[in-house]
């Protein structure tokens, strides 16, 4: 169980996440949803101490440190593989520093999503780099993979393949923490959403909890972080000189 | 046991590379040698030749010398500075991130540093090596004669770079 306990994070003067408290269990697949500039991304790194942060995050009752870390994986948009060696290279870093790499894992998406294993990753497509990292991620043989807008650049079919081979690999042990704004394309595989709004906790809730109310989640998490959905209309009339009250 | 070379350079760095270019750092200072041996040739030769005598003090022999050591320091430091910039970010990617997510803290700080700190403390001992060369051949080389007329005869009196 991963618990985020008073987790707060500023830069300067300003507070990107304040005194953030989340437990996560272990299977559970967590959509991590909010505005551009909700704290996401600062959350994500925070829990995995690439950014200094106040508060406690602890992983079965141990507070997550070099010792470990590597229960924790993560992938993002702005990558963090090595450009200038090859998946090859890449595989043989990760075993060597990751006890639970999954070499088979490895080699299975790397044919599945046609990824050349000899060539350096930076001449990879956007769309080729962003599946090495989130293989990477998945691959590290960690119990949390934390993936922050994992599929920008990628197209609509890379991104459907993407979805079903996650829930098709994922085991039981595995959770799964992903950041993203494609809210329709997740729903229907994630287990439970939280939604940040203003570096805050706005909403927690499971989706079988939607289900029971009849709810989407995009209505939920318009209606929770305050979505205007007459804020268009009124901006063309004001400009076209309008009623704008 | 062989050393696994790789370990020493950023992920993704050449060792090779960085081995050329740190010999060729270390071979800055050796640089300054010459033009001291130069410099001190055409004393001697000017003396033994024309008669021509003009005091000499170590510190005009050795001036370049001490700019290549500093230069070579630099040198290293720019080395290392690259290295941290690269482990940083590379192209479009943040290898930072994977460092800080592995067991061992100096990984990245080992192989950042570890060729120019070598880099670095050899050129120290260079200097050390070459001053004590740069003192002994001024001391029992240079003709009587040239040395400077205040300093004759008590040049090893604490005035190791002829500073007066």
């Amino acid at each position: 169980m991963l618990e985020i306990i008073d987790l707060t994070k500023r830069y300067g003067g300003r507070e990107a996440i304040t005194k953030i408290n989340l437990t996560i269990g272990k299977g559970e697949i967590v959509g991590l949803f909010g505005e551009n500039g909700a704290g996401k991304t600062t959350l994500m790194k925070s829990v995995l101490g690439l950014i200094p942060s106040r508060g406690t995050v602890m992983l079965d009752g141990e507070k997550v440190s070099r010792k470990n870390i590597h229960r924790l994986s993560f992938a993002t948009g702005e990558h963090s593989f090595f450009p200038n060696i090859s998946a090859a290279s890449h595989r043989d870093f990760y075993r060597e520093h990751f006890i639970n790499f999954r070499n088979d894992r490895f080699s299975t998406l790397m044919d599945f999503f046609s990824l050349p294993m000899h060539k350096n990753i930076s001449s990879f497509s956007t769309g080729q780099k962003n599946q090495f990292e989130v293989i990477l991620s998945l691959c590290q043989g960690a119990e949390y993979i934390f993936m922050d807008e994992p599929f920008v650049g990628n197209d609509i079919f890379n991104r459907e393949d993407f979805y079903k081979v996650l829930l098709g690999i994922l085991e039981d042990r595995e959770t799964l923490v992903l950041s993203t704004h494609l809210i329709e394309e997740v729903e229907n595989f994630i287990s439970r959403a939280v939604l940040l709004h203003k570096g805050r906790i706005a909403g927690d809730f499971t989706t079988d909890e939607l289900e029971e109310n009849g709810e989407t989640l995009i209505d939920v998490i318009k209606k929770t972080l305050g979505y205007q959905p007459d804020r268009v209309k009124k901006a063309i009339d004001f400009s076209k000189g309008g009623d704008n009250t | 046991m062989k050393l696994k070379t790789d370990y020493l350079v950023p992920v993704g760095g050449n060792f090779t590379n960085s081995l050329s270019f740190f010999l060729i750092t270390l071979l800055i200072p050796i640089h300054g040698g010459v033009t001291y041996a130069a410099r001190f040739n055409e004393m001697v030769t000017r003396f033994e030749k024309y008669n021509y005598i003009q005091e000499v003090y170590l510190r005009d022999l050795t001036e370049s010398c001490f700019i290549m050591g500093i230069l070579s320091l630099l040198f290293f430091l720019g080395i290392a500075l690259a290295n941290y910039m690269i482990s940083y970010r590379m192209g479009d990617s943040k290898p930072i991130y994977t460092y800080k997510r592995i067991s061992n803290p100096w990984e990245m700080h080992i192989r950042c540093l570890f060729i120019p700190a070598a880099g670095i403390l050899l050129t120290v001992v260079q200097i050390i090596i070459l001053s004590i060369i740069y003192y002994l051949v001024y001391a029992k080389c240079l003709p009587a004669e040239l040395f400077p007329h205040t300093l004759h005869g008590q040049y090893i009196n604490g005035l190791i770079w002829g500073f007066r």
